[in-house]
């Protein structure tokens, strides 16, 4: 006996009292036969002015590790019932803490129900209803108690339709919670209905429920009252307006961070119309205004209604807010300008559809950067990410050409694979493998960095020198990873060029002789079979739709074969790199493939109903290209996310760059300046 | 020492080498192609004649039984009270890890303690080395020798105030992550002296013991194969000098300190020491024994470890070259043949091979005009012929290898091979640099990269 009672209490019940004296006794009676051999406590938080915490003293006397007393003496007793259940969470010791009433009212035969329903369950919490099928409320008085009852709980219910999904008595004062998965401080109680507040604001996830049968009152007196009712309607919206703000899920935040955005197009269009109608000016200068005055706008409504605050101050939030969504501006007008000059849109609408292409971008660097505790790149130090762009700027600089043709595949189809796709993918891999891994050898050489380094310098010299006139992408791409993995070496290592070799490598793609013939006649195949029989038809290798008896085309060159195949091999390369299982692997394919699949059948649907200016700017190639490295990036970080966390290394290495960075500036401005004057 | 890489070149050889390359210059601003046309011609016909000699070598072993075989009864037949004392010593720096496992090893051999003598050969400012080694040494016959601070702070200096003090009659070198053969040192002991005083010295095989975890230690492996139980028994066949391994090579100790052991400046000085060797008119055998190493399987690890391998054969090429007329008197056209094609030709060759690769694959790619003016008949096709007949000799002679070990499986590593190479260049032309700017920089391997991970102290996250 003694050994049993010595180990840690497993369950607390925490039992808030107020005048109960004469059910403390069979309380503890009852709850102590439940719980069998369970180590637990029974921990009294009494708001009493009779003589009932004397009772639970006595009680607490004879089984001291049982029976424990908090009395909040009159004073002291704030947020009233509610109050109590916080303050025995404050208190309670074990890992599991069950909540019920001191009025017998809850059997406490069901606790061990509850608790074994969490275990099995691996349940936050645990709610004992009266709702559920064997559950009855024989318990409540009269009708209209009942009635009332119900219509709270159901009021409940359809104020929080997602979080109260799986509870089907939210009014219930008796149900358990795993410790641990709740933060008391955020709970604010206001006396009333703490399951509520507990699953709201404590942002419960994980739910279970146990059926059981309310009892008849055996003695004391029933506390409900209109009042209470009035009070749990103020309540609930209380609740709900607070919940509003900063929404907790990702879902949540997107939808309010969209909200913000939408109301911000507005804006921006608004400044816009008047910059650019009104006062006149240029119509990018104007955006790029309209695009400012936006920026302020959206972080005024995002940060005070949708982000959680995050670990930086408001001042500091503001400035990367401000300075990261300027960065995406350039990718903002670039569109705009495509859309505009490319499409024939009129400024302003193309200047809508520009603001919701950039959104998910917008989103996903505010949400990581300015809201984000976590940074996108964990514990790498700042040099090396410093190092790591500067590479890539320089390969830039140094193969002007590339960019260049980067840009013009946005708006024109080339021959092979879109750059923008496998450089994406390659992005991620580099985020994702920055770090050492544990069973890397921390030996490095700075003269074979060297030796390498001026190895693959020449192979670029070479390249660009020996490449014929018309420059395809089957010579630039390979001379710029050349440099670029010269530049890495220097900069970097070459242990860490070596664990980002794929990474690095993976823009060759876009050099390999892809002919998506074969994909683009799948692509025609589907977008007939899917849109029959009044969809597109085709006419030799193109495809066509009529809008209003306008014969629109989408000719074969338009069609995104090569982008999907490349995509494809990124994928592929990407699940090879990451050792992804096979079944995940498929379904990224499978994915994609739709992904690509479906974008041809949209875009002719699009001119099918909008007419001829809106099928120009769908058949734009951008928007299928960032479609499909949008999905490549999207699975390549999904998989890189499961791989196990290194163990954490004293210091990354990291040579010394000065000379290096010399050496390269030197050698990116010599074919940068060869590329320009060629 | 006369024959010292304390300084590379000599005076002469390097007014040699200025007033060649002044002429050089001169002559290929006169007559540039025709320089160009008469390198290519050299490294051609040396090219061809270093893949002769590969081959005359492996034929020549392939034809007897070159490696002294000594069975385990007869190892084991000769009674402790005829053993001589026999000395080990070990050198080790900064390897604290391995210390323990050397016990182990040098627990194992077969030779009564009181004959045997090991001595630890540890640096002054290694205490991490010094305190693992003080805390596990526990029989009287090993101690620990802690070789003072001084300049050039290298493997062979430690060797020599080791043998300094051994008092055995014969003395072997074991590195820290060895594992020899138990039988290795009375192997030794009765080769030695069926072979009589003509043979110095026994270079026991050399082996791996991680050969299957990566493709790095595979590929050497094969290299090792093909190095012990080919090329050296090759040498041994043709009568010429054997430049000895780094370790397991056991020698007689009077003989050993009359020529004056090891030298301290040169970062091979077991190569050096083998030319030395047959120089003084000694011969080296090589035991059937095989002691078994840590394979690198770490590819910059490797780089820098095959890096100091290479200078050090140029180092030692150079070296011996000092006095020609001296050499050709001492060693013979056969050593001659051996310096050449084999000390210096080896590392050449592998930095060659980049210049090479990089020719055909350019030519490959563009087709330059220039280079049909280079490649003058005759040596353009002798140079195609090293590149078809060349390479798939050496691929040929990697397979033989899988083959010997009885290793059916490395038949892929063998053919992956040309990638091996393109290693082998890189470690060429980081020895090359070096030799011209940190001649006598030791280039530490780290040892023990086969042996688990020690976990890093969980952090809370």
């Amino acid at each position: 006996m003694d050994i049993r009672l010595k180990s840690p209490p497993e369950v607390s019940v925490v039992v808030p009292t107020r005048n109960e004296a004469e059910n403390v006794g069979p309380l503890v009676e009852r709850v102590r036969d439940a719980l069998g051999a369970t180590p637990g406590e029974i921990l009294f938080v009494d708001d009493s002015d009779d003589e009932t915490p004397g009772v639970i003293s006595a009680l607490a006397e004879d089984d001291p590790d049982r029976v424990r007393l908090l009395h909040r003496p009159a004073g002291q007793r704030s947020g009233g019932l509610g109050g109590a259940v916080v303050a025995g969470f404050a208190t309670a010791r074990a890992p599991w803490v069950v909540v019920m009433d001191g009025d017998l009212q809850h059997p406490p035969e069901t606790v061990p129900e509850l608790l074994a329903a969490g275990r099995v369950d691996r349940a936050d919490a645990v709610v004992a209803s009266r709702y559920r099928a064997r559950g009855r409320v024989t318990g409540l008085g009269g009708w209209f108690r009942r009635v009332a009852s119900r219509a709270s709980g159901t009021l409940a219910k359809v104020v929080f339709p997602v979080r109260l999904r799986a509870v089907s008595d939210p009014m219930s004062g008796f149900f358990a919670v795993r410790r641990e998965a709740l933060d008391p401080v955020a709970l604010r109680p206001r006396g009333y209905k703490i399951l509520l507040e507990m699953v709201v604001r404590g942002r419960l996830r994980r739910i279970a429920e146990v059926p059981y049968t309310f009892q008849p009152r055996t003695a004391g007196e029933s506390k409900a009252s209109l009042r209470e009712g009035l009070r749990y309607l103020r309540h609930l919206a209380v609740l709900r307006l607070a919940t509003l703000r900063h929404p907790g899920s990702a879902a949540g935040r997107m939808t309010g961070f969209a909200a913000a955005g939408a109301a911000g197009t507005a804006v921006n269009s608004a400044v816009l119309w008047a910059l650019g109608e009104q006062a006149g000016l240029p119509y990018l200068l104007a955006a790029f205004l309209a695009v400012q005055v936006a920026i302020v706008w959206n972080f005024a409504v995002v940060d005070h209604l949708v982000m959680p605050p995050g670990v930086h101050a408001r001042g500091r939030r503001f400035g990367r807010f401000l300075l990261l969504n300027n960065t995406l501006t350039p990718v903002h007008l670039g569109l705009l300008h495509g859309l505009v000059q490319y499409g024939g849109l009129h400024y302003l609408p193309a200047n809508v559809l520009a603001v919701v292409v950039v959104f998910l971008l917008r989103y996903t660097v505010t949400n990581r950067w300015v809201y984000g505790g976590a940074a996108l790149w964990p514990a790498v130090r700042r040099t090396m990410r410093i190092r790591l762009l500067l590479a890539a700027l320089l390969t830039v600089v140094a193969f002007p050409a590339l960019a260049l043709l980067a840009r013009d595949s946005l708006w024109d189809r080339g021959p092979g694979v879109p750059l923008l796709i496998p450089v994406a993918a390659a992005a991620v891999l580099v985020v994702t493998r920055t770090r050492p891994q544990r069973d890397e050898p921390d030996v490095h050489d700075r003269q074979v960095d060297g030796l390498l380094a001026t190895a693959f310098l020449a192979v670029a010299a070479t390249l660009l020198t020996l490449m014929p006139a018309p420059a395809p992408v089957t010579w630039l791409v390979p001379a710029a990873c050349a440099f670029l993995a010269a530049a890495t070496i220097l900069l970097l290592g070459t242990r860490t060029v070596a664990r980002l070799r794929w990474a690095l490598a993976l823009p060759l793609v876009a050099a390999v002789p892809v002919t998506g013939h074969a994909v683009d006649a799948v692509l025609r195949s589907v977008a007939v079979l899917l849109g029959r029989p009044g969809g597109p038809a085709r006419a030799g290798d193109d495809l066509v739709t009529v809008h209003h008896g306008e014969v629109l085309t989408l000719s074969a060159g338009r069609l995104p074969g090569a982008a999907l195949a490349g995509a494809l091999l990124c994928l592929l390369i990407g699940a090879v790199v990451l050792r992804v299982a096979p079944r995940r692997a498929l379904t990224a394919t499978a994915v994609t493939l739709a992904a690509g699949a479906v974008a041809v059948p949209v875009v002719l649907l699009v001119g099918q109903v909008a007419g001829a200016g809106a099928f120009r700017v769908a058949q734009l190639p951008v928007f299928t290209d960032v479609l499909l490295a949008g999905t490549v990036a999207a699975f390549t970080a999904r998989w890189s996310r499961n791989r196990p966390i290194p163990a954490p290394t004293p210091r990354p290495y990291l040579p010394r760059g000065r000379f290096a960075l010399l050496t390269l500036v030197a050698a990116a401005a010599l074919l940068g300046l060869r590329g320009i004057t060629a | 020492m006369r024959h010292s890489a304390h300084v590379v070149l000599s005076r002469p050889q390097r007014a040699g080498l200025i007033v060649a390359l002044l002429l050089i210059g001169v002559w290929a601003v006169l007559r540039p192609m025709a320089v160009l046309q008469t390198v290519v011609a050299l490294v051609t016909i040396a090219y061809t004649a270093a893949i002769v000699f590969r081959v005359v070598l492996v034929w020549a072993a392939g034809r007897g039984e070159h490696r002294v075989t000594v069975s385990d009864e007869e190892a084991r037949a000769i009674g402790d009270a005829e053993l001589p004392v026999y000395t080990v010593l070990v050198p080790a720096y900064r390897e604290p890890d391995v210390i323990g496992l050397l016990m182990a090893h040098l627990g194992a051999l077969e030779y009564p303690p009181d004959k045997l003598e090991v001595i630890l050969l540890l640096e002054e400012d290694d205490q991490a080395t010094i305190d693992a080694a003080e805390s596990v040494v526990t029989g009287g016959h090993i101690r620990i020798l802690v070789v003072p601070e001084s300049q050039p702070k290298t493997k062979p200096k430690a060797c020599n105030v080791g043998l300094a003090v051994a008092t055995g009659e014969f003395v072997t070198i074991y590195d820290a992550e060895d594992v020899p053969d138990p039988l290795q040192l009375r192997r030794a002991v009765v080769a030695l002296r069926r072979l009589g005083p003509t043979y110095v010295c026994l270079q026991a095989e050399l082996g791996y013991f991680n050969v299957d975890q990566n493709r790095i230690t595979q590929w050497f492996a094969l290299e090792y194969a093909t190095w012990f139980r080919s090329l050296l028994p090759g040498l041994v066949a043709l009568r010429m000098p054997i430049p000895l391994g780094g370790t397991s090579n056991h020698f007689r100790t009077a003989e050993l300190r009359e020529l004056g052991a090891w030298d301290p400046y040169n970062v091979t000085e077991d190569a050096d020491l083998g030319i030395r060797l047959a120089r003084s008119g000694h011969r080296v055998g090589v035991l059937a024994s095989v002691t078994l190493e840590e394979a690198n399987s770490d590819f910059i690890n490797w780089i820098k470890q095959r890096s100091r391998w290479y200078k050090g054969y140029l180092m030692t090429w150079l070296v011996h070259l000092r006095a020609p007329r001296a050499t050709i008197r001492q060693l013979g056209w056969r050593g001659l043949l051996c310096l050449n094609l084999f000390v210096g030709g080896t590392p050449l060759a592998a930095l060659l091979n980049a210049v090479l690769w990089a020719t055909t694959i350019l030519w490959f790619l563009d087709r330059p005009p220039i280079m049909e003016e280079i490649f003058i008949p005759p040596y353009y096709y002798l140079g195609l012929l090293c590149l078809i007949f060349g390479n798939a000799t050496v691929i040929y002679l990697n397979v033989l290898s899988a083959r010997t070990m009885n290793r059916p499986d490395l038949l892929g590593t063998a053919l992956l091979s040309p990638a091996y190479w393109a290693m082998m260049s890189l470690a060429g032309a980081k020895a090359a640099w070096q030799l011209v700017f940190k001649p006598s920089y030791w280039e530490k391997t780290t040892h023990g990269l086969h042996l688990p991970r020690k976990e890093a102290p969980a952090h809370a996250e």
